[in-house]
């Protein structure tokens, strides 16, 4: 899932709006996410899916599909607040919490609003345009570097993984679950000292190629729009704003 | 005699392990030259390469970049490297980009580049491989074959004089391997002078200007390829074996008369 969510973002329609742009976007109501009451939670999700679906064109199945993923977790979490707990002469009673419905669905619409902004930035902004852009936040470059590494190497050692998987199951030693513990314990094994070799090997790469404690930052190629940001900005206030005014809403 | 960019006189090296890797090699790259480096596995070429472009410091010997002993600080390096850039052979070894042209910046930017500058090096050498359109692309999409392709760009985007490149085409199907021999064809029409290290004894026949033997880190034989590819004792010493193409036309009787045969083409042209 996450694989295709990575392979998804670089396709994206939105792939060459600024990083900057798409995280205000997103951060900004992940923000507002965090404390404003039940209509603005209920107004953040509304705006988020409506710009993911329509601006950016992240198919339906897709969203909903990465959406659903929280939910149920947040569901899990969610019901535990309709249950009451009482001890009343000596027995224990498991009751229904008439007054745990609010609070219950405005941790669900909170926790959902929250996600779908993480979600609307991940699908729209790959790991590989928006990591080296945190050196613009002064972000230590030796941070950075090893996000980036981190995430380069992912890559080519899930690809080892599975190549050593199918070799190991070529050869029957995934049959018993003895055989596939033994199995395991070796890949493992041989995986960390291939890690350790690539990583030597990679520092002969990069510096055959004048590397200098630091990988090179190289600016996204757009420069963020400056209407963008403000128009993102005010409807971040414009948010806050509504959230605020329907503090009391609904009344129970 | 043409002028020597690069001069390695008995250079010796020993991995910390203790296993001798080079003992008393001897090689001179003539400029603008296309030069082929013969051995069979573990008879030192990539040791041979990680010590042409400073990775490695030999345990003894030394190495002159245009008639210099060349140095080891860090400017002096940043000067050989600009100079004589190493495609590794395994791209995965060089590739630290996320995409196609962060990568291929990587090394202009380290050079001192400009941003933007860096980027306009990049997208052109893109344009001249044949790989636009490939600048966003994530690298870990790619194919073997496109990796091994930006791996390369990442090098020559540094634009250097010489370009050494371990086993270019390990690992092709033929259709990629064309695209890498008609590009190495180009650089080198452009000026470049390209060493290589193959296993593909036919293409090396074909390709190459001047051929090297390497066996148990020492150069067994030197020259202009028709010349270091007939000698079959030397070959047979090495592990290695004569051009197919060049069998054949011994076997035909072709070798006497007219011009070498060294393509396909041309066998078959004189095959009729």
């Amino acid at each position: 899932m996450v694989h295709l969510m990575d392979c998804y973002a670089y396709t994206s329609r939105w792939r060459h709006r600024h990083p900057a742009e798409k995280a205000l976007f997103a951060g900004g109501l992940l923000l507002l996410s965090f404390f404003l009451p039940l209509a603005g939670l209920l107004l953040i999700l509304l705006a988020v899916s409506f710009v993911a679906l329509l601006g950016a064109r992240i198919p339906g199945a897709l969203y909903g599909r990465v959406l659903a993923i929280p939910l149920v977790f947040i569901l899990i979490g969610a019901s535990s607040l309709l249950v009451s707990l009482s001890f009343q002469s000596g027995h224990l009673h498991l009751g229904f919490a008439p007054s745990g419905i609010l609070p219950a669905i405005t941790l669900l619409a909170r926790a959902m609003a929250a996600a779908s902004c993480l979600i609307f930035f991940s699908l729209t902004t790959p790991t590989a345009d928006w990591m080296p852009q945190l050196r613009k936040l002064h972000v230590p470059a030796v941070v950075v570097d090893l996000m980036m590494m981190t995430y380069r190497l992912l890559f080519v050692f899930a690809e080892r993984l599975s190549t050593l998987q199918q070799a190991q199951a070529a050869r029957l030693g995934t049959l018993t679950l003895r055989s596939r513990i033994r199995t395991t314990g070796l890949i493992g094994a041989t995986l960390f000292i291939r890690s350790l070799d690539r990583a030597k090997r990679i520092e002969l790469g990069m510096e055959s190629r004048c590397y200098n404690d630091a990988i090179p930052f190289l600016p996204f190629e757009r420069k963020p729009s400056i209407p963008v940001l403000v128009g993102i900005f005010l409807l971040c206030l414009a948010m806050a704003g509504i959230g605020f005014l329907t503090k009391g809403w609904p009344h129970v | 005699m043409s002028e020597c960019i690069l001069e390695a006189r008995d250079l010796h090296y020993c991995y910390p392990c203790g296993k001798v890797a080079l003992s008393g090699l001897n090689l001179r790259i003539n400029a603008n030259r296309k030069l082929a480096v013969l051995g069979a596995n573990g008879s030192g070429k990539t040791t041979l390469f990680l010590c042409l472009n400073g990775t490695y410091k030999p345990t003894a010997g030394s190495l002159l970049l245009n008639g210099q002993p060349a140095g080891y600080s860090r400017t002096d390096l940043l000067a050989w490297r600009k100079q004589v850039g190493l495609v590794f052979q395994d791209p995965d070894d060089q590739i630290v980009g996320g995409t196609v042209i962060q990568d291929i910046a990587f090394g202009p930017l380290n050079l001192g580049n400009a941003p933007a500058k860096a980027r306009q090096i990049a997208l052109a050498t893109m344009e001249q491989i044949g790989i636009p359109g490939f600048a966003d692309r994530p690298a870990h999409e790619l194919s073997h074959g496109e990796r091994k392709i930006v791996a390369m760009a990442g090098i020559l985007a540094m634009k250097p004089k010489v370009v050494i490149l371990d086993e270019p085409t390990a690992g092709l199907d033929p259709v990629w391997t064309a695209r890498v021999i008609e590009l190495l064809n180009a650089i080198h029409q452009a000026g470049t002078t390209v060493v290589l290290s193959t296993h593909n004894m036919d293409f090396a026949y074909e390709w190459a200007d001047e051929a090297v033997i390497l066996s148990h880190g020492t150069t067994q034989c030197i020259g202009p390829v028709g010349e270091v590819l007939t000698q079959d004792e030397a070959l047979k010493h090495a592990n290695l074996q004569p051009p197919l193409l060049l069998l054949a036309a011994r076997s035909l009787g072709l070798t006497r008369e007219g011009t070498p045969i060294r393509s396909r083409q041309q066998l078959m042209e004189r095959l009729g």
